[in-house]
């Protein structure tokens, strides 16, 4: 039962909310990677993403009792972490690690394609740092994270409309610096 | 080759395509090579989920087991255990030893049993404890056999469903 992946983070929530310890573990290893790696390209210096990550958890599940529902867990567990992560942004200028994705398919498979893949990575990350403030989270929620706009709305505090236009002015400011 | 597929139907598949579902045929070598705004996005997206930080920058393990201490540990009024707080666990605890054993004595002395001291009253102490208090209780209280059996070493081996049923036991 503990680990089983099929169970919705709403049930975990509830299981947890329920007394049920090992649920909120489950959601911690859900999203604790992809947390992390958002706060990273966010802008969080490395040696602080564990701590980040841990502590954005726990102000979300310590504040479930506000929590009603009308989020997801994924886009209130984001959005306490963005408002943690303040700080860190300005420390973590400074970082350049860009790994291909191994589990996203290469469009061709060769060499060439991965480096490429990279060196777009490097220039993403450069850029992103120079977008407004909106703009660059809904980009990385949407393209890396995977978020729907509903979602995303929802962890940046904005509407779905909002989310759409910033992520499409941040498409194509990205287009004109990275293409 | 004709691609028919609209940009939109292209983007939904670009941004579901993940670890669990590769991007398809019809979009990578379908739509992709036909429509410049959609390959400039995909690769965009390749290259955003590209930037990760080194390996076990994050320990996942390691997140879940603090965060779970944390919140064991964090119950309102109870960031440490003061001297007074775990005096009155000891006071709790004796209590609750007396009530269990004048309990379980009038169980075997009479069809009536009359409890001086009520269990029931510990019970709120007992859910603001944290695990660690909670096993210094449980080895001052004395072994009670329909408990003991299924208790086996202690509180911190214990599931949900032993901890409820030693909690319902001590309700009487
Ligand atoms: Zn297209």
């Amino acid at each position: 039962m503990a680990g089983d992946a099929s169970l919705t983070d709403e049930a975990l929530v509830a299981a947890y909310r329920n007394g049920a310890q090992w649920a909120a573990g489950m959601l911690v290893e859900r999203y604790a990677a992809k947390l992390g790696r958002f706060l990273y390209t966010r802008g969080a210096p490395e040696a602080d993403l564990e701590d980040l990550t841990q502590e954005a958890f726990f102000k979300a599940f310590r504040s479930l009792e506000g929590w009603r529902g009308e989020a997801t867990f994924r886009s209130w567990l984001y959005r306490i972490a963005l408002n943690l992560g303040r700080d860190a942004w300005r420390k973590g200028r400074k970082r350049t690690q860009v790994t291909l994705e191994h589990e996203i398919p290469s469009t061709d498979g060769n060499p060439e394609s991965l480096f490429e893949a990279q060196e777009t990575g490097r220039r993403i990350l450069r850029e992103l740092g120079t977008l407004p403030r909106l703009q660059r989270d809904v980009f990385i929620l949407r393209a890396q994270q995977g978020m729907n706009y509903a979602e995303i709305a929802q962890a940046l505090n904005t509407t779905e409309g909002a989310a759409r236009v910033h992520y499409h002015h941040a498409l194509r400011r990205l287009k004109e610096a990275v293409a | 080759m004709k691609c028919d597929m609209k940009c939109d139907e292209a983007r939904r598949l670009m941004h579901q395509a993940d670890s669990n579902t590769a991007l398809p045929e019809e979009v990578r070598v379908g739509h992709l090579p036909e429509c410049p705004e959609c390959a400039e996005e995909w690769a965009l997206i390749r290259g955003v989920r590209g930037v990760r930080p080194q390996e076990m920058a994050v320990d996942v393990q390691a997140v879940a087991r603090r965060v779970l201490l944390r919140l064991a540990n964090a119950r309102p009024d109870t960031a440490r255990p003061t001297r007074r707080r775990m005096s009155r666990i000891v006071i709790w605890a004796t209590a609750a030893a007396v009530a269990f054993g004048v309990g379980l004595s009038s169980l075997r002395s009479t069809s009536a049993p009359i409890l001086p001291i009520s269990t029931v009253s510990v019970l709120p102490e007992l859910a603001d404890l944290r695990q660690d208090e909670l096993n210094q209780l449980l080895a001052i209280l004395p072994a009670v056999d329909p408990l003991s059996q299924p208790l086996g070493a202690g509180l911190s081996d214990m599931t949900d469903d032993e901890l409820q049923r030693l909690l319902r036991a001590m309700e009487g």
